[in-house]
């Protein structure tokens, strides 16, 4: 039984086609995971954007309910955000 | 011979994929760069939307540091349209008598407010359980208020909204001191779905509302008779 890498023209393309798959699969994962990472950190600013904005227009809202607003409005900020939002146009 | 055709076959069933591969490879080139930001600028315009979030015009206070005047934040909900489909018509009907009985076998001609100045629970409330309506939104309205006797209220004077949806001050001390009391408006972008849903991954506050300033006046307001009057009509 010889050893097939120093023969077998082939399999040596073989293996080289699979160490680039794999080199390949890496960087997409390393990709991936970069835009994972991404994500989640720019979900956590749209986060803390958004209370500020909701935050803002706490005074306006009536006494006996403020509280509940603070409440909810920091546990759902993009929704109290989509609710005080108007005039939707094309960009 | 049949190592032939075999060989023959092989090679154009070889050939075929390589065609395949570089037509698609073509096509992901084309889309991909070539057309790219034509294609970006179409979406952008198809799904992105831009709004305002609203900011509170500042109060004017007494001498003694008593609101006389302020803007208060309601939301309405409020039936904006009528599904075109039948089917989905009557069952948004009969969904909305589910939770409102009293309009229930009643020609609701829209826009129609199902419930007035919902508490914040409410708005969480309607807004989960209408998730699935887009005929059925949540309206924010501000409404300026304004306490005191008339001879004060007619000193305060009164709001309106500009062609730019802006509330301006239009008479008395709204509109002398109109610049401190004015705020800054917020703006938003999202990207919505062709059913018209908003995305939240994509929601970006670009610039965050930013209140008017409160104001002295050199009133003072007599006790409170429950006489306030909402002044200027400041829906948004």
């Amino acid at each position: 039984m010889s050893p097939i890498g120093k023969t077998d023209v082939g399999m040596r393309c073989v293996f080289c086609g699979m160490i680039l798959l794999l080199a390949l699969l890496l960087l997409g994962a390393g990709r991936f995971r970069e835009d994972m990472t991404n994500r989640h950190a720019r979900a956590l600013r749209t986060k803390t954007a958004c209370r500020e904005a909701v935050a803002n227009l706490k005074e306006g809202i009536a006494a006996e309910n403020r509280n509940a607003w603070n409440e909810l409005a920091e546990a759902n900020p993009e929704l109290f955000v989509r609710v005080c939002s108007v005039g939707m146009r094309e960009l | 011979m049949g190592g032939t055709s075999f060989q023959f076959k092989t090679l154009m069933i070889l050939s075929f994929l390589l065609i395949w591969a570089v037509v698609a490879a073509a096509h992901v080139f084309y889309y991909a760069v070539v057309k790219r930001d034509d294609l970006l600028a179409e979406t952008r315009k198809i799904a992105w939307r831009e709004a305002r979030i609203p900011a509170l015009r500042g109060r004017i206070l007494d001498r003694n540091g008593v609101p006389a005047a302020w803007s208060e934040l309601r939301h309405d909900l409020v039936l904006e349209r009528l599904p075109e489909s039948r089917k989905r018509r009557e069952s948004l009907l009969q969904r909305i008598a589910q939770s409102f009985p009293e309009t229930a076998g009643k020609h609701l001609k829209p826009p129609h407010v199902l419930k007035h100045a919902l508490s914040p629970e409410e708005i969480l409330f309607y807004t989960r359980e209408f998730r699935a309506w887009q005929e059925v939104v949540i309206v924010p309205l501000v409404r300026r208020v304004v306490a005191g006797p008339p001879e004060i209220q007619a000193r305060i004077g009164r709001t309106a909204q500009n062609n730019a949806g802006e509330t301006v001050g239009v008479s008395g001390l709204e509109r002398e001191y109109d610049l401190e009391l004015s705020g800054r408006a917020g703006r938003m972008t999202v990207m919505l779905d062709r059913n018209g849903n908003w995305s939240s991954d994509t929601l970006r506050i670009t610039r965050q509302p930013e209140n008017g300033h409160d104001v002295i006046a050199d009133f003072v307001l007599p006790d409170r008779q429950g006489n306030d009057t909402e002044s200027g009509n400041e829906e948004i």
